[in-house]
Order: C-alpha cells, then structure tokens, then sequence
C-alpha cells in the first residue's frame, strides 16, 4: 500500500516536471530581424530584411515567415506591402510608387518590419530611421589618367549640403558581387563631401569594353546602403567564344562533328542499301517461283 | 528549385489567373455585358458547379462568375526549356574551393540537400578526406560537378538529355533521360547520382514542370547531379553552397568578368589562381574542369577526421 | 563424309524432319516457360518499383544487365563465325552446323536488345533513342549495328531455310497450321535454277558482308567501356580483347547445342564425332587466343600498378573477385584447352562438358568485366551508404536475366520444333554429290 502510494507521487511529481517543459516547448520562438535600405542612383529604394532564429544556440534564417512593412507609420496608410523570406531568411520590397512624393520631400524618414500572428515565431517588430541622402559621381579621362570622384551630399531643411567624414567606397560592378575599384579599399569623404581615386584596373568589360563603376556607402547609420553608378567605355572588350556553335563531340545532336555524320552515314547507307537489295531478292525469288506455277 | 521560389510560384497562380480574368472581362466589356468565361465554357460544355467566384473588372465592376467555368492557366515557368538549354550568354561560371579553409563543416552539403532536395544517401557534394600517401598531408576536398569543357559525361550521352550549355554549365534534362547511365560510368569524378527510387518530395514541388536549373523536381529513372545553381545566379544571388560556407571556402564567378567572390570577399579570378597555384582535379584526363582548387597550404584548421576512426 | 553415302535422300529427309516434342521436349518447354514468367513478374516489379529493386546503386549504377548484355552480344557473334567464314573457306563439314550456328545468334541478339531495354531507367521513353538520337554517343553506334546485324541474321536463316520449305510442305498434314506457316515463309521455292542462282547469290553477299559487321556489334559493345577513363575499361586493347572472348563463348556454345541436338534427336549421323573433334580444336585455337587478350588485358597494367588500376587490378587478382577471376580463367580457358587437346577429349561428352564450361566461365568473366570496374572509382568510395559501396544482384536482377537466358533457349527450341535444325535439302545435295565421286 505504501508503495503504491510513493509511485503514485513519483508519477505525480513527474507529471509535474514535466508539464512545464511541455509548454515550453509549445512557446514560440524567438525572431530577430535586420532591416536594411538600398538606394541606387535615382531609383525608388528597395528594403531588405533578413530574418533569424536561435536553434540550438546557434543563429540560422528563418524561411518562409510573413513580414509586413511600414513606411513611417504602423498604420494602414503606410502600410507598404507583406513579404515571405526565402530560403536564405531574406525578403525584399521595393517602395511602392504611391510613396514616392513623400519619400521625395521628406528629409528623414522611418521603415518599420513586423512579424504578427505567426504560428512558429513571437510577434516582433524593429525600424530603422534613414536620412535622405546622393552620391554624384563623376568619372573623368584626361591624358590617359582615368579618374573618379565622388560627392556625397545629404538633405537638410530642403537643401544639399555636403556631408564629411563618411567612408564610400569605389567599385565597379560585377555579376554578382562589387570588386573594389579604387587604389584603396576605403576612402573618406573631405569637408566638401568629395573624395576621389585614380582607376587602374585592367578589367573585361562587355564585347564594347563596357563596365559598370560606381561608389558606394555601405551599412551607414544614418544613410543606409547608397550606390551611385556609371557606365563606362574603361574596361576590355571582352573577345566572343565561338566555341559552343562549334562542331564537337560533346555538342547537342545538331552539332555533330561531320566526320562522325559522313562516315558512319556513309556506312549505314551502304549496308542497308545492300539489305533491301536482298529483300528484293526475295521479291524476285517469289515472283521467279509464281511464273513457275503458271507454265 | 529552393524552397522559397516553390511558394511564389505556388502563390502566383491564383494571381496569374485572376490577372486573366480581369484581362478577359476587360475585352468582354467592350462588346458585352455579359461576362465572357459562362458563355465561353457553355459552349465547351461546362457544367456549372455552383461556387460562385467574383472577378474584378477593369472598367471596376465586379462579375460573379461560377467556379467551374474559369479554366486555370497552366504554370509557365519563367523561361523556357530551351532558354534553360542554352544557358546565359556571355558568362562562363567558375567555381575555386580553397582546399586551406575546408574543416569539413558540411554547410554547403547541407544547404544544397536542402534547396534541391537530395536524399542524404546521394549528396551532390561531397567532401572527401584526401591523403594519398602515409607521408603526405591529409585535407578535405569538396567536389562538385566538374562543369567540364569538354565533358565525358555528355560525349556519350545518346539522347542530348544531358548536355553543355553556352555559359559552360553541363545541365540535364530530366524529361528527356532514358536513365541508361552511361554518363554516370563515363564522369572520372563520381560525381552522377541515379533516382533510383520515386523521390519524396513535397507535393507542391513535385508539381512543379522540371527545370534543368534547379533540377527540380528529379524524376524516378533519371540521372541528377550538381547544376550550379543558374537559378540563383539569373536573381544575382550566388549558389546555396557558396553562400553557406561560412569559411568562404567557395568562390563563384564569371570567367569573362575575372572575378569571383564567396559573399564576403570579391577577388580576380586569375590573380587568385596565379598567386595561389590554382589547379584542377584529374588534368591529365582531358576534362578541362570548370572547378578549381587552391592547394592545401597554411591551413586555417587542423585536419581532424572524425568519421574515418569511425569506420576504421 | 562417309557416313552420308550410305544413306537415302528418304531416309535423310525423314531424320532431319522437325518433330514434336517428346515428354522430355515438353518438360523442356515448360521449365524454360516458367522461367520466364518468373522473370517477367520480376521486371513487372521493377517497371512498378522502379530500378529500386535491384543492387545497383551509383556506384555499381552497371549490373549482371549489362554483363549479361555484353554476354548476349558475344554469343550471337558464333553465327557468323561458323556460317559466314566455314561457308567463304568452303569447310566441307560446316553443313551441319550452320542453322544451329545462325538461330543462336539471331536468339541471343534478340535478347541482347531486349536487355538493354530492361537495364533503362525509362523504357517508357526508349523512343527517345529514335527521336533523339545523337551519333556521338558510342550507345547510338550499339543500336544502330545491332539492329542491322539482327536484320542481317535474320536474311541468313531465310535463305539457306528456303530449298528446304518444298521438302516441309510436302512432309506436313495439308491445311495444318504448321503447314500453312511454311506456305507464309515460302511457298514460292520451286527450286528452279533461276530461284538457286539469286538465292546462291544472296548467300554469297550475306556471308562476306556479316563477318565485318559481325566484328562491328562487338567492337562497338567494348567501345561503351573503352570510351570511358575507368581502371580496366579505359583499354586500346578492348575491341580485340571482347572480339576474341565472343569468338571462344560462341564456339563453345556450337559445341553445347551440337551435343544436346544431337542426343535429342539421333542425329549422331549427320553431327558425327568428326564435328566435335574439329569444334574442339577450334575451341582450343580460341581460347589461347583469348587467353592471349587476357594476359595483355590484365598483366601489362598489373607490371606498371598505377594508382588508379591498383584498386581494380587487387581486387581482381588477390581481393573481393580474385576467387571468381580465377576460377573463370581456370575452368573457361586453361582446363577447356588441356582436356580438349587431348583426343580423348574431344569425344562428343567431354567436349560437351567443356563447352558449358567456357559458356558459363564466359558469363562470370563479363560479370568481371563490369562490376570491379564499377566499384573502384577514380576518388574513394565516401560520404555514402554502406550498402552502396558493394554489388550483389537481388533476386529480381537474378530472375529477369536467368529469363532472358531461358528466352533464348525458348526461340532455339520452338524454332527446332519448327525448322528442321539441319538443312535436309543441302544434306541430300552433298550426299549426292560425294557419291559418283566415290563410285
């Protein structure tokens, strides 16, 4: 009796133990978001947003998770639109047009991310306050020496004025990353907003020597993410390779090498010309054997 | 196909097909006032299934149109079969692994199981231990496909279902493979994987119309194998094994660009296989590799092999 | 031909008729029917389940299909062989040989293609070869050959079958079915010279052009090896090497059917022990000479060891394989060759025996061919599972291809029972020949 007694509390203090746990494990996890802003030449700026979560102590993208974005306000007049991460956690949005006029005018403005109703993920929410801000670039060739400046200027009381003392980068574009383009890797803008490098790169451009040069901000606390782009007769024109419409053996069907078309061919002809010889042989061997029959 | 492409395509659909509605109500309304999808299907001999569906006109009036009556626009895949033979023009992927950063993480297997769905049993990469003599170094080699320039696989294969692609990608066809293997005894890189089994796969990528850029989704009786990714490439973003590593031990590029980056660092292509002694897996085979390998040298980890004590 | 003047053109006509089959026939039948019903629940299992079912994983992603394949297309290269080159040299004692020679081949072809099928991942697509089809690939080579060599086998039953068809009508029940089968296949023989001089002809050309394309299905079967970079296949010497072991499998299967044929149907007149004497020393002839391919194949590779062989040439000699390399070196070459060259042995028994030995040594040595080649990779075995790194055929592989064996046999036995299995009008033609020559 006694014992029965003491199981029944083992199973009781279990229970107990372990129903916590139990809703532990029903509580939603955690989200954290990175919200980023990308603003190329005069474009409408795209938002990015990188979603993780903490699984087994290590941080790894949360995919497929709604996110709405605001523009200035968590209200439905700025809401921009909803996105779903990718595989890599990440989504993007490009401002809408209908936000355009007040993107212009405005000299500060606020993005607002939110996760809301989640089934997997707490509700969570982060902005970011971004002042509106350009890179001019210039790209200049004079005796051979190929320039490039840059000025970067920020909206105050509806006016430019330069800003100093921010790093910007010079680049020129590739396919899918920037390579740095300048003869150092950073630069930092002067108290007239400018900096400038010499380009030396001998790099491929298009088949016209084309290349993509820009400079750029990256991360900035209270710019974001700026580009200012140029295209630009300074690279290599890239020579076209023929050699995929070439003949080859590990070319498609239609592209067989004509030695491997000509001789086999040559071959099948002649062998099969010889069969249907043959067949034809039979032909007349039975119309020998039907004349036969009627004499 | 990654998982995130799967769902907008998923969700595209329905979209695409009210577009059309609103397209076809459109035109409708300038001759009719009837709406144009019941008397349409009437005349196929559709029978009403009474759910009704209200569609958006462009003049702003709503329709209501029975169900049964819209027909669903088939799923086009952004481009076609052919486009996806072709390939893009004017690029030529290349791959380097910096053999000195690899401490067999399996990051890259794993995102690329993940987003092409391959069983565990069949991984696309592989990282081998390599040591070819007691006194020599012991590294680990992720291999990938070869992406040769003059690829064995494709020599001999008899139906072009496997094939070389403008921008040097080797890609397959999965609908057009009569599964005879013969490029899988052909690639000196083992490199080839056979569904020898219906893959599992989730209903919504199963599906999917085959793309010969994602390799999704793999077919019972066909070959798989590595693809590198175009389909990432076409939205600019790089292969999943590349921007998973997090040693950077991938970098991936365009041959006519010179250069290469693994996310984090963007470098010329040529610079980094000259000042590093860039090679390629098995030169003596003729293959012309599209991967290149940076040798072994001051490595970032120290070679731990964990697996093979296990095996013995 | 001794033996032959003393017979009668009735008596010859009478022996050489097809007959119905006995119990034993039928027990024959049965068994090989069985067989292949067994084989075809097995790939209906695999058309369900996919290739699944057998023991082929990516590594070994060839199996016993492909040696059996290979196995097929050699055997089939004995029609030409025994018909085309004895009919050209004008070998006095080939008359008897040459339909037995000649349905085996077309048989084994036919099954070689059926197999080649069964192997596909897809055979629902196999009109894609057709549709297309792409001449660079060694495949494309394989079907386009083979298909010409199975038209062409089929042409060389025809003819020499056609003097013989007056002499079935005559002997079969009128308006049987039997009988109206022989009327469809040629009814318009009459034999007039006209009709022997085109079908003389006809022979002559079948007999020159067969050899070259005959030496084409086999060297283009090694050539779906050879054209790859793999340890054992990757081999200047391939062609010759499977020439010379389809030369040996093929008369050793002749001496096979010669023996059983012979029993089963009292033909010891006509398939003397002359025949098994001369077929055994040509048994001997070729297995040297494949013996010869094999010592090349294997010991100029093993002198130098290189790294990517080690592997294969190891697990040949002295590792997994070594017990089955020897064993078909051992029993399909060396002790066919000392038992044959003995004169005893080349009685119609032993003679037998030693053919089944070179048939069934020939099978291994193709299984050999295949699978350690497969599993020794130019990069190690790794990151894979346990059960991929070895090959043993389930019994679903097992079943299709013991099936398409009994197939084989199934289309040479109901062809017996058809066709006489010795031309009797040739037969009667050459008696009568040698006896005012010998008068």
């Amino acid at each position: 009796m006694n014992r029965f007694a003491y199981l029944i509390g083992t199973i009781a203090l279990l229970f107990s133990m372990l129903s916590p746990s139990a809703q532990a494990q029903d509580k939603k996890a955690t989200i954290s978001m990175d919200l980023t802003y990308h603003q190329q030449n005069d474009d409408l700026p795209v938002l990015r947003v990188y979603a993780s979560s903490k699984v087994e102590r290590r941080f790894l993208p949360a995919e497929g998770v709604e996110i709405a974005l605001f523009f200035e306000e968590e209200t439905a007049q700025g809401f921009m639109g909803r996105v779903e991460t990718n595989v890599r956690g990440m989504a993007s949005l490009r401002l809408p047009a209908k936000y355009k006029n007040s993107w212009d005018s405005l000299t500060n403005f606020k993005f607002i991310a939110t996760v809301t109703d989640n089934e997997g993920f707490e509700d969570e929410s982060v902005e970011i306050d971004i002042a509106k801000a350009r890179i001019a670039l210039t790209l200049e060739e004079e005796d051979s020496v190929r320039m490039i400046y840059a000025k970067l200027s920020a909206l105050e009381d509806s006016s430019w004025t330069d800003v100093p003392e921010t790093e910007i980068k010079f680049i020129v574009r590739r396919l899918l990353s920037d390579l740095s383009g300048g003869e150092e890797e950073l630069y930092t803008t002067d108290e007239s907003g400018e900096a400038s490098s010499q380009f030396d790169l001998t790099i491929p451009g298009d088949v016209n020597g084309n290349i993509i040069i820009g400079a750029k901000i990256d991360d900035n606390e209270l710019y974001g993410n700026l580009v200012a782009t140029k295209i630009v007769k300074w690279g290599v024109p890239v020579v076209k390779d023929n050699s995929f419409a070439k003949r080859s053996l590990w070319a498609t069907r239609d592209k067989t090498p004509l030695w491997l078309l000509i001789f086999p061919n040559l071959i099948i002809a002649g062998v099969w010309g010889m069969i249907f010889y043959l067949i034809y042989l039979i032909y007349r061997i039975s119309k020998l054997g039907k004349a036969d029959k009627s004499i | 196909m990654n998982a995130d492409s799967v769902k907008s395509g998923g969700e595209a659909l329905p979209r695409r097909n009210f577009l059309k509605g609103i397209l076809l109500a459109g035109a409708a309304a300038g001759c009719s006032t009837k709406d144009p999808f019941t008397s349409a299907a009437k005349e196929g001999g559709a029978q009403p299934s009474g759910e009704m569906v209200q569609l958006l006109s462009t003049t702003g009036e709503i329709i209501e149109v029975d169900k049964a009556f819209l027909k669903p626009t088939e799923q086009i895949p952004s481009i076609t079969g052919m486009a996806q033979r072709m390939g893009i023009e004017g690029k030529k992927f290349v791959m380097v692994i910096d053999l000195s950063r690899c401490k067999n993480l399996k990051k890259c297997q794993e995102s690329c199981n993940h987003a092409h769905f391959v069983s565990d049993a069949q991984n696309w990469i592989k990282i081998y231990p390599m040591q070819e003599d007691e006194h020599t170094a012991p590294y680990w080699q992720p291999t990938t496909c070869m992406h040769c320039d003059e690829p064995p696989c494709v020599k001999v294969c008899p139906v072009d279902a496997t094939f070389k692609r403008i921008d040097g990608i080797v890609g397959i066809d999965a609908d057009r493979c009569i599964g005879c293997r013969f490029c899988m005894a052909a690639c000196p890189y083992s490199t080839r994987v056979f569904n020898w089994d219906t893959p599992q796969l989730p209903p919504e990528v199963l599906a999917l119309q085959y793309s010969s850029e994602t390799s999704c989704p793999p077919k019972i009786g066909t070959v798989s194998k590595c693809d590198f990714c175009p389909d990432m490439v076409r939205k600019g973003e790089l292969p999943h094994c590349v921007s998973a590593c997090p040693n950077g031990v991938f970098f991936f590029g365009d041959m006519n660009e010179d250069v290469v980056t693994n996310g984090s660092e963007t470098v010329r292509f040529s610079e980094l296989i000259r000042d590093k002694a860039g090679y390629r897996l098995m030169e003596d085979l003729g293959t012309k590799p599209s991967v290149y390998y940076l040798p072994p040298v001051d490595r970032l980890f120290p070679f731990k092999n964990e697996l093979q004590s296990e095996e013995g | 031909m001794s033996h032959q003047q003393t017979i009668s053109s009735e008596k010859i006509t009478s022996d050489l008729l097809p007959q119905k089959f006995g119990k034993p026939g039928m027990i024959w039948t049965a068994f090989l029917v069985v067989l292949c019903l067994i084989g075809l629940f097995a790939y209906y299992r695999q058309l369900r389940y996919g290739l699944s079912v057998t023991g082929m994983r990516d590594y070994a992603s060839w199996g016993i299909y492909i040696s059996n394949f290979v196995f097929f297309v050699a055997i089939s290269l004995v029609g030409s062989l025994i018909t085309a080159i004895f009919r050209l040299t004008n070998v006095g004692w080939r008359t008897p040989l040459t339909r037995i020679a000649e349905i085996i081949a077309v048989s084994a072809i036919l099954f070689a293609s059926i197999i080649i099928i069964v192997d596909m991942g897809r055979p629902d697509r196999f009109w894609h070869l057709f549709l297309y089809s792409r001449l660079q690939s060694p495949i494309m080579w394989d079907v386009i050959v083979i298909t010409t060599y199975l038209v062409l086998s089929v042409l060389f039953l025809y003819f020499p079958l056609l003097s013989d068809l007056p002499i079935l009508i005559q002997n079969s029940k009128p308006g049987s079915r039997i009988q109206r089968l022989y009327k469809f296949v040629g009814s318009f023989w009459k034999g007039t010279a006209g009709q022997v001089a085109l079908s003389g002809k006809a022979i002559q050309i079948i007999s020159v052009m067969i050899i070259p394309i005959a030496l084409a299905i086999h060297t283009v079967t090694s050539w779906l090896f050879a054209t790859t970079y793999r340890p054992g296949w990757d081999s200047t010497n391939f062609g010759a090497y499977f020439v010379s072991g389809a030369f040996l499998v093929g008369a050793g299967g002749v001496l096979v059917a010669m023996y059983v044929f012979r029993r089963a149907y009292k033909l010891e007149a006509y398939i003397t022990e002359k025949h098994f004497d001369n077929m055994g020393k040509i048994v001997v002839m070729l297995a040297f000479l494949y013996l010869y391919f094999n010592i090349n194949e294997y010991l100029v590779p093993a002198f130098k060891m290189k790294k990517a062989e080690e592997h294969h040439l190891v697990s040949l000699l002295t590792g997994d394989f070594s017990v089955l390399f020897w064993s078909a070196i051992f029993f399909g070459m060396i002790l066919p060759v000392i038992v044959l060259l003995i004169p005893k042995g080349r009685k119609p028994l032993p003679a037998f025996v030693m053919g089944i030995l070179v048939v069934i040594g020939a099978w291994f040595k193709r299984f050999l061919i295949v699978t350690p080649t497969m599993l020794s990779p130019f990069l190690p075995m790794y990151d894979t599972p346990e059960s991929y790194k070895t090959y043993w055929p389930t019994w679903e592989e097992w079943s299709i291809t013991i099936a398409s064996l009994a197939g084989a046999l199934l289309i040479v036995t109901i062809f017996v029972r058809l066709f006489p299995i010795i031309p009797i009008h040739e037969t009667i033609e050459e008696n009568e020949q040698i006896k005012p020559e010998q008068v």
